[in-house]
């Protein structure tokens, strides 16, 4: 583990996007830097919270930001169920307001897709692309992953509501993160009341499958150990111009415990 | 009701204040919602829609800590958080200013009153925490609530528990719900805003107040007996009283809450 730290040097603003206001974490180094700006794209259903330390990471030498995907941590919802399509058009209003012509993305899970529709819908200005995890289901498993994260669970009296999500969240944290380091992301997750599930059902209606092939800038996926790593082993043959790379030692809330080694890695790929 | 939230930061002691602003952006008379502890400003987010439709502009703030609003390390005074929330007016180019306070939400309007001799109109109390010094010695000897995460999440069964039980069972679900996040989302130092209240000289503040001020209370509020305490010493305040209710009726019922602000508010403003 490299640093456990709390994250540091990360504002906060909004921008004003199609679906209302957009809320965005944002890290830069003192003096202007030629890299490329990094967009990084957050998991349902939580908020750009999770990349809090990661953008103090590549704050270090870029513009690094994280916005909440529209309708969670404190971004406007679009009024109806939106698609990864309407997520990442709310993207490209953030590449419009800050004025960002070339930029590389991240993406975790949910944001993986948004990734790769981003990159369609922008194909000149989407340099490369880092997805962390990159599902392939079918159609069997795509049904249980949509019974199971798919369906709003309102509060209930005893309370079991909250032990049900936290078991969850406690049954795939990583390796390395510590109970403190799931707490300080988990509340995010208990936000959004009936549009809480509004995200993983984007993604489940969209496949990688579909939509990977058509992209032909750079991609690396990072296959971590957690709940689609499995489905995430069968992503190769669908790469146009990619790879994988499999980190059995890294699990959710590695971009916490590990930035630095991240860092390197990804730094790596993007200076490609 | 259709409301227009705009929320923003301003840069405050601590790092970033949070706040949400309804309303005409145009006017420079408004009100300034401050919130009870572990809240948020998310509290007013009815009341804010309602004032907003009377053309009322309101600005509810994130106290220090809370919320989106950084915070500091160690537990500041009450005086501290008005300080820190007092720029908001100035960025706002506010003129004529509202402050109404709910439970902690009271105390710094209080002691925010002394600081904005220029623009200060009123000031809306509800709930007062008028101690004794015995009372308030005791309350600051009080545990803090143990928020150490366990394996089987029992850490939030237990105040789920206690949140229930505070409102005997009558608050709604969602609104406990939201109580509950947000008390975890705050972390370790959610007792902050109770401790600064308790260390807090209310008594010699209330007395130094020469603007109109209407206390509010509500039969259901567990504070409702002491708010009584606050009328012994300034009969000339206002009061308004409402029915039954909860510790959360700020956000459970609205408009029934923001009625008498908004009257009171028409009324200092014809006083011109």
């Amino acid at each position: 583990m490299d640093s456990d730290s709390e994250p540091s040097n990360v504002d906060r603003l909004y921008v004003d996007g199609r679906f209302g206001q957009l809320h965005v974490r944002a890290a830069s180094p003192a003096e202007a830097t030629q890299k490329r700006p990094l967009l990084c794209f957050h998991l349902s259903p939580l908020s750009g919270i999770v990349y809090e330390t990661w953008l103090g990471e590549m704050g270090k030498d870029r513009l690094a930001l994280a916005p909440d995907t529209p309708g969670y941590g404190m971004s406007d919802p679009p009024e109806t169920q939106p698609s990864i399509g309407d997520f990442a058009a709310a993207m490209g209003d953030l590449m419009d307001a800050l004025e960002l012509t070339e930029v590389d993305v991240m993406g975790y899970h949910t944001g993986s897709k948004i990734c790769v529709e981003l990159a369609r819908q922008r194909p000149t200005q989407i340099k490369h692309l880092v997805l962390v995890s990159a599902p392939v289901y079918t159609d069997d498993e795509l049904a249980s992953q949509y019974a199971q994260m798919g369906e709003d669970r309102p509060p209930a009296d005893d309370g079991s509501h909250l032990l049900e999500a936290w078991a969850g969240h406690w049954r795939w944290r990583g390796p390395e993160q510590s109970a403190a380091a799931l707490m300080r992301i988990f509340p995010d997750a208990l936000r959004g009341g009936e549009r809480r599930p509004w995200g993983h059902r984007a993604a489940f209606s969209y496949q990688h499958t579909d939509h990977l092939p058509e992209v032909t800038q750079p991609v690396l996926v990072i296959n971590p150990n957690d709940d689609l790593t499995a489905f995430t082993a069968r992503i190769e043959p669908y790469l146009n111009n990619g790879r994988v790379v499999n980190m059995e030692h890294w699990g959710h809330g590695f971009l916490d415990s590990h930035p630095a080694e991240a860092g390197a890695l990804i730094r790596e790929f993007l200076n490609e | 009701m259709q409301s227009h939230e705009r929320r923003g930061y301003i840069t405050s002691p601590y790092g970033q204040l949070h706040f949400r602003d309804h309303g005409a952006p145009n006017s420079r008379e408004a009100v300034l919602l401050l919130h009870q502890t572990a809240w948020s400003s998310v509290q007013f987010r009815g009341v804010q829609g309602y004032l907003e439709s009377a053309g009322v502009r309101s600005i509810a703030v994130d106290t220090p800590g809370y919320g989106m609003s950084d915070g500091p390390a160690e537990c500041p005074t009450i005086e501290d958080y008005a300080s820190a929330i007092a720029p908001v007016v100035e960025h706002l180019d506010l003129e004529c200013v509202v402050l109404a306070g709910h439970h902690t939400g009271s105390s710094i309007a209080a002691a925010m009153a002394p600081n904005l001799p220029a623009q200060l109109g009123g000031v809306v109390m509800h709930a007062p925490s008028l101690y004794t010094e015995q009372e308030r010695r005791e309350l600051l000897q009080m545990p803090h609530f143990d928020q150490t995460p366990k394996p089987d999440g029992s850490h939030w069964l237990k105040r789920w528990e206690f949140a229930r039980g505070a409102t005997a069972g009558k608050a709604k679900l969602t609104s406990t719900h939201l109580s509950v996040s947000m008390f975890f989302d705050t972390g370790p130092t959610e007792w902050h805003g109770h401790h600064a209240v308790f260390g807090f000289d209310l008594e010699s503040a209330l007395k130094k107040i020469t603007a109109p001020v209407l206390v509010m209370s509500n039969t259901g509020d567990m504070s409702h007996e002491k708010t009584q305490r606050t009328l012994a010493l300034r009969p000339d305040f206002e009061y308004t009283e409402l029915d039954g209710g909860t510790v959360y009726i700020v956000y459970e019922e609205p408009e029934r809450w923001a009625q008498p602000v908004l009257e009171f508010t028409q009324r200092v403003a014809a006083r011109g």
